[in-house]
Parts: C-alpha cells; structure tokens; sequence
C-alpha cells in the first residue's frame, strides 16, 4: 500500500492521459464544426468513450479508486456511449428531423469563440487552487472548457436536438471535473449523477419526438410565438 | 544644441517673413519652405551630434522666463524622435514647393500654409527636446493648433471644416480630461522638471505610478491613435493637403508615442498588467484598423487607418519593453523599445512615402476614388515604383524598412515567450498572433491598392498628368532611406540601441553597448540575406534574358484580346476586378467584427425596364464611431438641448424629439436585438442566463472552496494544487497526503 | 557596426564538393516530390503516370520558349514570376531540407523565412493583377484571404517549436532538438505537425483547398493566377511551386521526426525518404478527398489556427506547472 502510493505514475500513461484529454477539447471543437446532426451525436459518444476510460487510466495512476472507477466506467459506456446516441439517432430517424445543424452562430464563428474559451479555461484553472491530486494537471481546463463548450452547443443552435447534445457536453464536462476529486467522491452520488442525465435526456427526447408530432418541426425558435402575448 | 535652437529660430524666421511677404507672389511660400527645410537639417545635425559626441552628458539651455525656467535637452530619445521628424520635414518640405504652387488658392493663402508649417515644425522641436512640463505643454499645445490649422486649410470643403474640428476637439478633450490630471500629478509629485519627477517616480508606491500610466495611456493615445480613440485620423487625413498628411501620419500621431515613451521613462518598470494592457490595446489597434483599411474606398483614408495598425505595431513593441523591463529581461526589453523605436522612423519613412505618392496620383488624375483608377503604372511608373517600394515596406516584407522593425518585434515577442515568467508569455502570444494576422491582411490590403490603382487598365477614361519632377525627387529620397534602413539594418539598430537602452540601465554605458551589439548581431546577417536575395533577382533577371534570346511577343493593344480571358474574347477594363471585389472575401470572413454593409439593387422582373441598372455596393462604419462616439456626443448635445429647451420654455423634450439610432452599430444593434430576445422569451438567451449563472456560481465556488474549507489544504500541500507537474509523480509523505484526504471527505476533521 | 560579421567558414576543397553536392541535391529535388504526387494519383486512378522526370522535361521545354506579354502588363508581371522564386530560393538558405542544419541559418531565421514566403506571395499577386482579368483577380483575392488566414498559424506553429527548444534559429528549433517536447508535450507537437500539414495544403494549393488539376478557372486559386505567365517564367513559377511544397514539406518532416539525427550521405537519403513519403500522403489525399466548398476553407484555416493555438496553451501550461 505505502510502496503504491509512493510509486511513480509512469510517463508513457501520462502522455496518454494528456493526448486523451486533449483529444477531448478537439471532439469539443469538432463538434463546433460540423454541420451534421448525426456526425455531432457520434462525436460525443466517442468522446463520452474517451472519457469513460479515464477512471481505469486514474485508478492505474493511483490506488485509491479501485472498484468505484470500474463503476463508473461500466456505467458511462453503457449510457453515454451506447444508449444516448441510440435514442438520439432514433430520434433523428423517426422524427424526420433535417439533418443539418442550423446555427446561431457560424461554424467557423463557433470554433473561434470555442477556442476562446479553452483559453479562458487554461488561463482560469491555472489559479485555481483545488483540493486532491489530479491525474493530469490538463484534467480541470479540459473539464472547464468542456462545460463552456456544451453552453455554447446548447445556446448557439436552433434546433431542440442539438440542446440536447449542448446539454450532454456540459454533463461530460462536470463528469470530467467529477474525476479530479475521484476518491472524495462517493460512488451514490456518481451513479446518481448519470441517472439523472439519463432521464434528462429520456424526457428530452421524448419531448422533442412529441415537439416533431404535433408542430412539423424542431426550431426551438418557432416556439416562441407560442408564448401567451404579454 | 547650437543646431537646435538655430533650428528654431529659422524656422520661426520662415514663419515671420512668410506672413510678411504673403502680398509678393509665392516668395512667402518659398521663403517658410526653405527655412523648413533648413530648419529640418538642423535637427537632425542636432540629432546626430548626440550620438557622435557620446561622452557629453544631455546638454541643457537654460531660458530665463518668467515662468520658472524652462530647459530644452537632446537625449538619445529625443534625438531618435528629432531624426525621424527632421527627415521627414526636409522631405515634405521641397514636395510642398510644388504641390502648393499649383494650389488654386490665393498666394496669401499658400503663404500662411507655409508659415503653419514651419510653426508646426517649431513646435515639435520644442516638445521633443522639452525638459519639463511646462514646454512640453506648449510645444504640445502649438502642434494641435498648428496641426488644426493646416487640417482645416480647404476650409470651403465641410468634410475639411468637420475633420479639423474632430481633431482640435480630440486633442483637447484628451488634453483636458487626461493630461492635465496626469501633469498634475506629476508636478506633485516631483516637480517641473522631468529629471526631478523621475527621480521622485522611483520611491512612488506602484498604484500611483499605475494611475499616471493610465492617464497617459488614455491622453497620449488619442493622440497616437490607439484604436477606440483613433476616430480623428480617418476623419482628419483625408481632407488635409497631402504634405499635411503625410506630417500628420509621419510625426504628429508619433508625438502621442514620443509622450507615452517619455512618460514610460520616468515611471521605471511597471507591472505586467500594464504591459500586457499595451500588448492587447496594440494587437486590437493594429488588427482593427488594418481591417477597416482594408473596407476603404479612398486612398487617403484607406492609408489613415493604416496609421492606425502600425500605432498598433508599435505599441505592441512598446508592450513587449515593458514586459521586459518588468521581469528583468533586458533582452526581451531591447528589443521591444528598439522595435518600436525602429517602427516609429520607418512609419514615417514608408506612411510619408505612401502619402506623398497617393498625393502624386490624386495630382495626376484629380481623384482618390481607388476603383475609379487603375493602369497608372504606364503613365506614371516612376510614382509606381515609388508606391510600390513603400507598400513592400510598410508590409514588413524584407528587404526593406518595415521587416528589419517587425522583425526586432517578433524577436521580442518570441524571446518573452520563451523568457517571461507565469502567464506573460500568453501575453506574447497573443502578441504574436496579431503582429502574424496584420502582416497577412497589410498584405492583402497593399496587393489591392497598388494593383488597382496602378495595374491593369484604367477603369475611367481619366487624363493622367505627369508628375512633377521635384515631387518625384523629394519622394525617392525617401524610398532611398527605406532601402539604406532595410539593407543595413545595422546602421539604424546602432542608432537605436542606446535610446532602447535607456529604459533598461541607465546610464548607457560601454558595456552595455556590447552586450546589446551582440543581442542584436543578427541584424548583420540579415543584411547579407537580404543582399542574397537582390543577387537570386538579378542572377534570375539574367537567366531568363538568355533563354528567351529575344522571342518575346507582346501582344498588340489594338489586335486580338491581350490578356487571356479563359476563352471569352470581348474582355474591357470594367471587367476587371475592383478594389471592393478584391477585398470582399477577407471582408466578409470578418463580418463579426467590421459589420459590412451590403447594398444590392437587383432589377426586378423577367424583362427589367432600362432604367433599373443593378448595382451592388459595400460600405463599412467604424464601431468606435458608430457605437461609442456618435452615441456619446449625441446623449450629450441631447441633453444640452433638453437643458435648453428647459430653461427657455419649461417644456420638456421627450425621447421622440431626439433623432436616434439610424446608424446604429453592431454593439448597440446587439444589445437591443439581445434586450428583445429576452422580452419574447427566447429559450437560447434564457438558457445561456440560467446555464452562466450556475457555471459562475460553480465557478466561484471551486475558486473560494480552499480557502473557505480548509487553509490548512493548502498549507499543509501546496503541491496537490492542480499545477502540478506531470513529469514529476506525485511522491509526497503519505502522512500528508491521509491528512488533506480525510480533509476533503471531512473538512476540519483534522488539525495541524 | 556589424553589418556583414557574418561568418561563412570557407570551405576546404573535399568540403567544397559536399557543399556543391548538397545545394545540388536539394534544388534538384522540387520537381521530383511533384513526380511523386503526380504518381500517386496515376496509380489510384489505375494510370502508370507521368515518367517520373516528366517535371524535369517539362521545365526545360518551358525554357526553351519564348515569352508572351498581353500589352495590359508592365514591368511588375515580369518581375512578378523571378521575385517570388528568388525569395524561396533566399529562404532554401535558412531552412533544413536534406540533413539536420541549414546553410546560412541566422538567430531570428524564421521570422525572414515566414516575410520570404510573403514577399513571394506579394508579387504573385500582383502579376496576376497586372493582367487585368477577372479570372486572376478573383485567384488573388482567394489567395490573399487563404493566405492570411494561414499566417497566424504558421507564426503559432514556430512559437510552438521556438518555446519547446528556447531557439530561435530554424534548425536549431527542428528534429532532436524537439526531442524533450514530443516527450514532454507528446500532444501538442502532434497538433503541431497536424496544423503545419494544413498550412502545407493551402500554402502550396493542393486538396482540399485548391485543385492544381481543375479545369475550371472560377474554381483555381493557384493556377489561375498564373495563367498568363509562359516560357522561362512559367519555369520559373512551376519550380518555386514545387520548392515551396519542398521547403514547408521540410519543416514538416523535421518537425514530426524528432528522435532521429541522420546526417551525412545516408541521412540525405533518410530525409529524402521521408519528403517523399510525404507526397505520397499528399498524393493519396488528393486522390481520395474533393476539394472543399470555398467557405468551408476559413473553417479549416480557423482549424488550423486553432490547433496551433491550443498547441501553444499545453505547452505554455506545461512549462508553468
């Protein structure tokens, strides 16, 4: 137990941590570029994959997770990577959805002020003063920025379906946040973290089928007009 | 010293007898001319008697005046700043000769441009070898009135009258509002003289000195032109005589810079807010105004925002120096000032050159419209070169000028990234990447001018007059000075280095002159490369001569089509691009930040009648005019009306009176359409409202956490903040590492 | 005064003939990367291709030519074509092409290379314009916009490389030098040769940017500018050209291969190897991508400034933890 916690985390595991953490600001940026729907949603159930294996990659790092990160792990693959963009994509399928994006803000716009804000995510957390030991010094700017990223998805596009995706990044981000503070973190709490996600995203899309059902369409704003007059 | 006030007094001479012999014909503009111009060569003989006698220490004159008593001193920043403004008049000075004598004004009326002028000269000498407050104010104060004149000299055009008043207003607002507290503070801290309010600068408290800085930053830069305050120069460059111009853009806007500079001397090392403020104002300037340079039709105004960037450029120089001199990295320090110093000469080499050549073309074809011109190369292909070589340069292309000064700032800005401690080198990145952008769109902007003004074929069937050979004269003396800076760049960072050197150590000893020889002993290899290149020109010019032997078709004007037209035979000039066309793409990449406006007239039907021609035209405002200024002075003179009508009838005007927002700007235009978007309940703005105020919250709340929590975290183990490094593992005693564990399951749980 | 302290160590005569083999090796070798790409695509297409000295042929039958002048033009579309070479050329000088080290590589190098390449640009442009056609002002107005949109990049990219090495010297900044950053900062190199490899494809027009192969001047960038260039100039513009892809290539390749430090003869022939595989990449994206709609260009260009920018923030991050 002492000669684990003393050991080294060995380099070859923290550049891979690190390039898995960096590959999640790109699927982030990624999805600010596309201009699919379906591309977007299969985006992030990689990155929810991603990120899925970052506990296994903690708990190799360091003793103190064990069974919990296996957990985690085994639920975020379950419903992030398979369930969620299940439902989406059925979604996008049945609901006859138009298949492009439908921005507020361009794409190359998008990507811009993403950028931004991983800037603003780096230059944040370098003051930051956190408790417990991270696995990566990149793991709390990634998680910042992958929170501002999914605010951005959710407030820069029209339809309903790409909230949805907004709102999932932004949980993927507090996710990521919620591994920086892995062992002070009991399990209850995780689990119901991702079953509240769950439902959001059940009741979503349900919502959203039902929006398609009885108004043709999915532009969130054409729901406005909908608004008993002030 | 000698040539300084000899200098002077000539020049004030000139100005006498111009207004005396206003009555003789153009004698009193050639008598205020020639002072200038010997006036001018005393100052730069002044300047350089500093470096050749390096030993003296700074010389002082002393005036006895009621006032105290006023000094006037050459140091080496003042000489730099006294070379730059002597080559300059000297040259715009022989171009005035001809550019006057065919001004249809009255003679009187040239001759008191003339005497403006030589006052205009006078009193920037005046103000760069100031040695206290009191003359600097007065050589600060007779150039914005000089300079307001000369502006206003067409004062039968109101685009004349309107511009000349901006500036006078500007100068004066900036005066009131900044300088005057500024000096103020100053005086009481140390007195009238510059000398004894640096010494007392030195024990100041940084807030203080923090707040001068400020205070000048915001006076001088209006001056200067920094970029929410630049609204004067697009205003005012346009409608003055073209050698006013060319002043104006060359050493008065570099007056704003010699204060900051000065005012930056005495304060000492700041600290690295306000670098980093002058960093981020440069890269905005700079990026901005060349955006909006790019968005102009007129030459003239098109080159006024030009002067915005290269401010821009300068300050990020001046950026870079203080960044240096905050941390203690001479080397980065030197080479920031020196760039920006660098820049400052060859602005007004480049900008003066590009005036007086734009001046040359508007003379030939009586337009500055830039799509209404084009071909002018074969008529005047002198003028063309000249343009051409002052485009390169102001590009920072090599080899000339403007490459040798970027490139001492991207060394700067290079070395702070490797150099600077904490978060600085993100300052110099962001540097970076602006000075990077700028290059490519003062790039892109200079390909569209010189192209379609002086290539292709005319676009109007305009009459192009040769250009006199005394403009052309005085203008290739300074293309020649661009090409002696850019070959030998040597020559002017030797120059320099003492005058960068005195905000690093000072005195300027010898020492310290080799060890800054050898930071910028690259500048003598660049000089070979750059002779390299102009060999690889020739060799190739030679290579091609012999292959072709002489089999060179040119086709005829009046034979077939000449250009190939991708198979469509009829091409005529209107097909040509335009400058608008050229330059809409990048235009429209940065919609976001220059909000283009685009006015399409489509005829309307299957048969349009004749009389519809469809058009398309694009215009852009100017955000700092549109959504900072007009708002402000309107708000004001609405008010001062409201007080008015008050006063006068007791009826109060309400909000319809006021004649508003029909040119509004992109923030306000933002504001109100986000202010709606609320009012009709729009799901994204209610989302991003709900969704920032939870990250804020979480946001504080991870940041205060610590600290609230347990202090005993972060004293017990600073090493388990998040900054730690990840090639070093995390091997602590494990005592502590239990400690601070049960200490975030439990807060307190454990004590020390 | 230190204005020609440059230090050239003349060369002993067996040094000489390295020398002369070297300058040799690396101008020769342009047209035969293009040979390369030109191959690559042949075979996807299930083509034999060109010969491969088919880009040798063709620059010297273009010499042997005449010349033809439109009467539009003046003397800057002469210029236009031996301005923009004899800058590549210049910039040969600084950058590492065929061993670790450059010939004449100064402290500041890449600062000049970066403005040569400009300067090149610059003129191009303005040849083009000279001509007074629609079809080359619309190619310059997309490479003047490309092209500024690369630049930042590009200048992030060596800030990348000058802050993991504390150089500033291209060749100091380049190959075992980065050694320590692909260690340390693993991630961020990687963005940084992904960033390098977009601005290669824009720099030098290939796909998905531009298609050197179209035959419709609405949709060129590159080729439609030189339109109205022949003989020795049209050379002279086909070989700056295939030097530019060279030297860009060359910044990629020693950026991207860090442990290695092949010198001598069988290093020249390493590096050559890895150029060349270089185009062979080039040859199959070519072969297998379309070019992208001209507004989805900015996007990858943001792309690519993005990359480079976060490339600088980790490792900025890494050097303050």
């Amino acid at each position: 137990m002492l000669a684990a916690l003393t050991h080294p985390i060995p380099d070859s595991l923290h550049t891979a941590i690190d390039g898995a953490l960096v590959l999640v600001l790109l699927l982030n940026l990624a999805m600010l570029a596309t201009s699919r729907l379906a591309t977007c949603i299969r985006l992030f159930s990689f990155q929810c994959l991603v990120i899925s294996v970052l506990p296994i990659a903690a708990a190799t790092a360091s003793d103190a997770i064990g069974i919990h990160g296996f957990f985690l792990m085994g639920g975020t693959v379950v419903l992030k990577v398979f369930l969620i963009p299940f439902i989406l994509l059925r979604v996008i399928r049945t609901g006859d959805i138009q298949r492009e994006v439908q921005p507020y803000l361009g794409f190359t716009g998008s990507v811009v002020v993403g950028a931004m804000m991983i800037g603003g995510a780096f230059a944040l957390s370098s003051r930051l003063v956190l408790p417990g030991q991270a696995m990566s010094t990149l793991l709390i700017p990634v998680a910042i920025s992958t929170l501002l990223i999914g605010l951005l998805i959710l407030v820069s596009r029209y339809k309903a379906i790409t909230q949805v995706v907004g709102y999932l990044v932004l949980e993927n981000g507090i996710y990521l946040f919620g591994l920086s503070l892995l062992h002070a973190m009991p399990l209850l709490v995780e689990l119901g973290i991702l079953l509240d996600v769950f439902v959001g995203v059940f009741v979503m899309a349900i919502v959203v089928y039902h929006i398609r059902q009885e108004f043709d369409h999915m532009d969130t704003q054409n729901l406005a007009p909908m608004k008993e007059p002030a | 010293m000698i040539f300084l006030t000899s200098s002077l007094l000539v020049l004030l001479a000139g100005a006498v007898l111009a207004v005396l012999l206003a009555r003789h014909g153009r004698a009193g503009l050639m008598v205020s001319l020639v002072a200038m111009v010997l006036g001018s060569a005393g100052y730069v003989a002044a300047a350089v008697g500093r470096w050749i006698d390096t030993a003296a220490p700074p010389q002082r004159l002393i005036w006895p005046l009621p006032l105290g008593a006023p000094t006037l001193t050459i140091d080496y920043l003042s000489a730099w700043f006294l070379l730059t403004l002597g080559l300059l008049s000297a040259v715009v000075a022989v171009y005035s000769w001809s550019y006057f004598s065919v001004e249809t004004r009255s003679t009187r009326a040239t001759a008191s441009v003339g005497a403006v002028l030589c006052l205009l000269v006078a009193s920037m000498g005046v103000l760069l070898c100031a040695g206290d407050v009191i003359l600097f104010l007065v050589g600060w104060e007779m150039t914005s009135l000089a300079a307001f004149f000369l502006v206003g000299f067409h004062d039968e055009d109101p685009a004349a009258r309107h511009g000349a008043w901006t500036y006078l207003i500007a100068t004066h607002l900036s005066s009131a509002l900044f300088l005057v507290p500024m000096f103020a503070l100053l005086v009481a801290v140390g007195g009238w003289s510059f000398a004894g309010i640096g010494a007392a600068l030195g024990v100041q408290d940084s807030t203080v000195r923090v707040l001068i800085f400020a205070l000048g930053l915001a006076g001088f830069g209006v001056k200067a032109g920094f970029m929410p305050v630049h609204v004067w120069l697009p205003l005012a460059h346009p409608v003055a005589p073209t050698p006013v111009s060319a002043l104006l853009s060359g050493v008065v806007v570099k007056i704003g810079i010699y204060g900051l500079l000065r005012l930056l001397m005495l304060l000492g090392p700041l600290p690295g807010s306000c670098g980093t403020a002058m960093i981020v104002l440069g890269a905005v300037s700079g990026v901005l105004g060349v955006l909006y340079a790019l968005a102009q039709h007129d030459i003239k105004r098109l080159l006024a925002y030009h002067t915005v960037e290269n401010i821009g450029i300068i300050g990020i120089g001046i950026g870079v120096g203080m960044l240096g001199q905050t941390t203690g990295h001479p080397l980065v320090a030197l080479l920031g000032y020196s760039g920006a110093l660098l820049h400052v000469l060859n602005h007004a080499l480049f900008k003066g050159l590009l005036f007086l050549s734009a001046g040359a073309v508007i003379h030939a074809t009586g337009t500055g419209q830039i799509d209404r011109l084009g071909g002018l190369a074969k008529k005047t292909p002198l003028n063309a070169l000249l343009f051409l070589l002052a485009a390169v340069a102001i590009c920072g292309l090599p080899p000339l000028n403007g490459f040798i000064s970027e490139w001492l700032i991207y060394g700067g800005l290079l070395g702070g990234t490797i150099r600077l401690p904490r978060a600085l080198p993100g300052v110099a990145v962001v540097g970076l990447a602006g000075l990077a952008l700028m290059g490519g769109l003062a790039l892109a902007c200079f390909a569209k001018v010189f192209s379609v003004v002086f290539l292709g074929s005319p676009r109007e069937a305009l009459t192009a007059h040769a250009t006199p050979r005394l403009m052309l004269g005085s203008m290739s003396a300074l293309a020649v000075l661009c090409l002696l800076i850019g070959l030998a760049p040597s020559v002017a960072t030797d120059l320099i280095a003492p005058g960068a050197a005195a905000f690093v150590v000072t005195p300027y000893s010898t020492s310290a002159a080799s060890t800054f020889d050898a930071i910028l002993a690259p500048a003598g290899h660049l000089s070979a490369l750059l002779a390299l290149l102009l060999a690889l020109v020739i060799i190739l010019l030679l290579v091609r001569h012999l292959m072709i032997r002489g089999q060179i078709v040119i086709t005829a004007a009046s034979g077939r089509a000449g250009t190939w037209g991708c198979g469509y035979p009829a091409l005529t000039p209107r097909i040509q691009y335009t400058a608008s066309s050229f330059a809409w793409s990048l235009i429209r990449s940065f919609r976001r930040l220059l909000w283009p406006h685009k006015h399409l007239v489509v005829p309307a039907g299957a048969f349009p009648s004749g009389d519809i021609r469809a058009e398309l035209s694009t215009h852009t405002n100017d955000i700092a005019q549109t959504d900072i200024f007009s708002p402000f002075f309107k708000g004001a003179a609405q008010l001062a009306a409201m007080i008015r009508t008050v006063s006068l009838s007791g009826h109060v005007p309400t909000h319809a009176d006021a004649a508003i927002g029909e040119d509004r700007g992109p923030f306000r235009t933002g504001w109100y359409s986000l202010l709606s978007a609320v009012r009709r309940g729009s799901i994204q703005v209610c989302v991003v409202y709900v969704a920032a105020t939870l990250v804020l919250v979480f946001m504080v709340e991870t940041a205060w956490q610590p600290r609230s929590g347990g202090a005993l975290v972060e004293r017990t183990a600073p090493a388990i903040s998040m900054s730690a490094d990840p090639s070093q593992p995390t091997a602590r005693p494990t005592a502590t590492r239990g400690a601070d564990e049960l200490n975030h399951v439990l807060p307190g749980a454990t004590r020390p | 005064m230190n204005l020609l302290a440059m230090t050239i160590h003349l060369p002993v005569p067996g040094v000489a003939a390295v020398v002369t083999a070297q300058v040799l090796g690396v101008l020769l070798l342009p047209p035969l990367l293009m040979s390369v790409i030109a191959k690559t695509k042949a075979w996807f297409g299930g083509r034999d291709g060109p010969p491969w000295l088919q880009p040798y042929f063709d620059l010297l039958k273009l010499f042997r030519k005449g010349a033809v002048y439109s009467h539009t033009t003046t003397w800057v579309f002469r210029a236009g074509p031996i301005v923009s070479l004899a800058a590549l050329l210049t910039a040969t000088t600084m950058i590492p092409v065929l061993g670790p080290n450059s010939w004449l590589g100064f402290k500041g190098d890449l600062i000049l290379v970066a403005y040569l390449f400009a300067l090149g640009r610059m003129f191009t442009v303005l040849a083009a314009m000279d001509t007074g056609s629609a079809f080359e002002g619309m190619g310059s107005a997309r490479e003047v916009t490309f092209a500024t949109m690369s630049e930042p990049a590009l200048f992030l990219c060596l800030a990348v490389l000058a802050i993991s090495t504390g150089n500033l010297q291209l060749d100091d900044m380049l190959g075992t030098n980065l050694a320590g950053a692909w260690h340390s900062v693993g991630p961020a190199m990687l963005l940084v040769v992904g960033a390098l490899f977009i601005i290669l494809l824009t720099e030098c027009s290939r796909i998905p940017v531009d298609d050197p192969l179209t035959h419709l001047e609405l949709t060129m960038i590159h080729e439609v500018m030189v339109l109205d260039h022949s003989g020795p100039d049209f050379a002279y513009i086909t070989y700056g050209a295939a030097l530019k892809f060279t030297l860009l290539g060359s910044l990629l390749v020693h950026a991207a291969m860090p442990q290695v430090a092949w010198v001598g003869l069988p290093g020249a022939l390493l590096w050559l190897a890895a150029l060349m595989a270089l185009a062979l990449l080039v040859g199959i994206i070519e072969s297998t991508m379309a070019r992208l709609r001209l507004n989805r260009v900015s996007l990858l260009l943001a792309g690519a400034t993005v990359l480079s920018g976060l490339a600088v923030l980790l490792v900025l991050f890494n050097k303050l933890a």
